[in-house]
């Protein structure tokens, strides 16, 4: 069934976005300069490439510990670095209603402080979502990646998994490289992007923080969508950029239990197109899933294009088929099983 | 004149080889085990290709009467504990809202292929694609969507991977004795799929299948494929911890093992002692209450890794049955220690029932160690007369059959 109501608006929730690592620290960098209505803060143990990033809050993490030399692919450093200098973060990202962790798991910042960073912000209870690109295969380290996703589940709200594997597949080969990397960080600032225009930006039918906590509250993987109509005639492209977000590694919109959808438009938008795009997403999610919309009736002097979806949906699922699977299927301690079960116990 | 097919199963102690005839009864020819020792294959790899080879050759001769023999189709069975389990989904567009149209082979082809487009590790292939679950629109579940009007169907399947390397190796073994193989079967997903019976697969089951250093099992609940996996750990490994205890050799240990192996021990006869006729060895007698406790140990451990990977998958609530069989279930009481662990019950499962099916001239014997054998050859059987088949992709193989055909004709 979809719902809508309208809410009084004009509350500015916090939210805070922050980039953690080389990877992390790009994107928020790219959030912060876009301009988007948030806190960025970026941590980082690399001072050289701090030095070069521009953000609300620009933090050196672990400088005992690593000199600012960067965790040199060692996550137990990145994670040694964000406990060392635990206080800083949370003296930046205390008082967040929202808080949104941005990583490049597979090296050591990234992968090593965002569990640290994540648990914190669960001992706080701030709302947290993770977004996080796993390395490419020939990297060799989806292991430890999909490990530190594996511990962070437990602490994040949702958590959103953008595969860099699958940029194959989603860009011609034609492209170069810079415009294939481009795209992984587009697709994480859209998902930032939808979650901040859910909340900050007011619509004539709102969906509101609430609305956007009850959602992502359900947990597991989520799945985060935009698609941009310029005109009228490309609203069916950007009805499926928001159904098929191959990025977004294990889940798809198949899999979303509630959802929900705000569309901006520069005050063009017919209903015919609206209930295109409404339709169209409705049909492509489970029957029972919930979905609750944000709508503008008079359209936004920001707004250029015609209609722009943000879509964010949470699964539930606490472990996703395709991810989890490999997770577990790792954890599993098969080490020394030629050695007596009670003999392993008692070295333990 | 029907059409022979052959299985070649590998297992952790023996290669099992049916031959077979291609009809609506499954009619054997004939079948001969071969036995191999843990140098040759070891934790469902192979270690020693030339004697692989040599002795499937033998195995040919045996089972066929003829040094040369080409079968219409060839099934390999295997296991492996790098085998991952994935479940993906596929969809085909069949038609627009405004005029859903019929669903056909081909949609059903187009959504499973679909399913089949998932990033792999580098070097692994899919070998099995299982569809488990079929959606037409907003009507989910749907066991056979062909005919049905819609707009678009989706399919949940599971998918079999595997090293491409060590499917490989199989396949080159076999050319080596001159049988070219293009199909797959993994083991726990045919056990599971052929073993239960049909209201043991609609209610939910689990299989375990406990061999020489490999534990097969798998889940089926809702007659949906959920899980098919491998551990790395079997029979062997209660040999080596009675060999660590008691200081013996391996040998020994499968001696006592098979005789006095149990775990329904009462208490009360904990004073006695088990003599080995070892003559001078140092150990000569041991306990049988810590016999009992180092087996327990071990097979322990293994149903607890197997409760854990249910509970990951959500599973553990949903199957109502185990079924436990493989050589190492023969040791007493081991579907009591099942059921303390899974809180569920266990037997002991001989494939008699299996063995009904066949027809034929060729005796088989009742044996729990054949039991992924019968599976791999009941499922194949089933496989090619339904025509429902997605084999590996081992295009380098397929090359390579190519020059062997140019060379010899083949």
């Amino acid at each position: 069934m979809i719902t809508a109501y309208k809410s009084d608006g004009g509350v500015n929730f916090k939210i805070k976005v922050v980039g953690i690592g080389g990877a992390g620290g790009n994107i928020v960098q790219r959030i912060y300069l876009s301009g988007l209505k948030c806190e960025t803060i970026i941590l980082n143990t690399d001072a050289q490439a701090l030095s070069k990033q521009r953000a609300t809050h620009v933090i050196p993490i672990g400088k005992s510990i690593t000199q600012g030399g960067g965790a040199g692919a060692d996550p137990d450093l990145g994670r040694k670095a964000a406990e060392e200098s635990l206080y800083e973060i949370h003296s930046k990202t205390q008082n967040a209603d929202l808080l949104i962790i941005v990583a490049g798991l597979g090296n050591g910042t990234g992968t090593g402080a965002s569990p640290v960073v994540a648990r914190y912000a669960r001992e706080k209870n701030i709302l947290t979502i993770g977004v996080f690109t796993l390395p490419f295969n020939f990297e060799g380290k989806k292991d430890i990646s999909l490990r530190a996703i594996s511990e962070m589940e437990k602490y994040l709200n949702t958590t959103v998994v953008i595969d860099n594997n699958m940029i194959s597949e989603v860009v011609s080969m034609d492209s170069s490289v810079k415009e294939a990397y481009g795209l992984v960080d587009t697709v994480v600032k859209n998902c930032v992007e939808s979650i901040i225009n859910v909340v900050q930006e007011f619509s004539d039918v709102n969906v509101d923080f609430n609305d956007l906590k009850a959602t992502i509250s359900r947990g597991g993987l989520g799945y985060f969508a935009k698609g941009v109509a310029e005109r009228q005639e490309d609203v069916k492209n950007a009805i499926n950029d928001v159904l098929f977000n191959p990025l977004l590694s294990g889940v798809s919109i198949n899999d979303v239990k509630g959802a929900l959808v705000n569309i901006r438009t520069n005050g063009d938008l017919k209903m015919s197109s609206f209930d295109e795009i409404m339709d169209q997403i409705r049909k492509h999610m489970p029957e029972k899933a919930a979905l609750k919309y944000g709508l503008q009736k008079e359209g936004d002097s920001s707004v250029k294009s015609y209609a722009e979806i943000y879509f964010i949906g949470t699964t539930g699922k606490k472990t996703s088929d395709s991810i989890v699977d490999r997770i577990t299927s790792k954890q599993r301690n098969l080490a020394n099983l030629d050695l007596p079960p009670g003999v392993r116990k008692n070295k333990k | 004149m029907s059409e022979n097919f052959m299985v070649v199963d590998f297992c952790s102690s023996k290669i099992v080889l049916f031959l077979a005839e291609l009809g609506p009864e499954l009619k054997i020819k004939n079948w001969t085990p071969i036995p191999v020792d843990q140098d040759t294959i070891r934790s469902g790899q192979i270690y020693n290709l030339e004697n692989v080879a040599s002795k499937i050759r033998k195995g040919i001769e045996e089972t066929t009467g003829k040094s040369r023999y080409e079968p219409a189709d060839v099934y390999i069975g295997f296991s492996d504990p790098e085998v991952e389990f994935l479940s993906s989904i596929g969809m085909a567009a069949c038609g627009t809202p405004d005029n859903p149209s019929e669903i056909t082979e081909k949609h059903l082809d187009q959504a499973i292929t679909s399913s089949r487009a998932v990033k792999l590790e580098e070097g692994r292939v899919i070998v099995q694609t299982i569809p488990v679950r079929f959606d037409v629109d907003s009507k989910t579940d749907i066991k056979n969507p062909k005919g049905m009007l819609g707009v678009r169907l989706e399919v949940k399947s599971a998918l079999i991977t595997a090293k491409k390397s060590s499917l490989l190796n199989f396949k080159r073994a076999l050319e080596k004795a001159g049988i070219y193989a293009e199909r797959f079967a993994y083991q726990p997903v045919a056990e599971i799929f052929e073993l239960p019976s049909e209201e043991e697969k609609e209610n939910g089951i689990l299989i375990i299948d406990i061999g020489r250093d490999l534990t097969n099992y798998g889940v089926i609940t809702e007659n949906k494929l959920q899980l098919a996996e491998t551990l790395p750990v079997g029979g062997i490994h209660i040999n080596k911890d009675l060999k660590h205890y008691f200081n013996i050799t391996i040998d020994k240990a499968e001696e006592i093992k098979k005789k006095y192996g149990q775990l329904t021990f009462s208490e009360t006869e904990d004073s006695e002692y088990i003599d080995l006729n070892m003559g001078s060895m140092k150990t000569n007698k041991i306990k049988r209450d810590l016999l009992v406790k180092y087996i327990s140990e071990r097979l322990s451990e293994i149903f607890e890794f197997i409760k854990e990977r249910l509970i990951q998958n959500d599973l553990k609530d949903k199957i109502t049955f185990i079924k436990i069989t493989g050589g190492t279930s023969q040791i007493e009481g081991i579907e009591k220690l099942a059921e303390k662990i899974f809180n569920i019950t266990a037997e002991v499962y001989t494939p008699s029932r299996e063995i009904e099916k066949l027809t034929g001239n060729y005796d088989i014997p009742v044996l729990n160690s054949l039991c992924s054998s019968l599976a791999i050859l009941l499922f194949a059987h089933r496989n090619l007369t339904s025509g429902v088949s997605y084999s590996a992709d081992l295009s380098v193989m397929k090359n390579v059959k190519g020059i062997f055909k140019k060379m010899f004709g083949k």
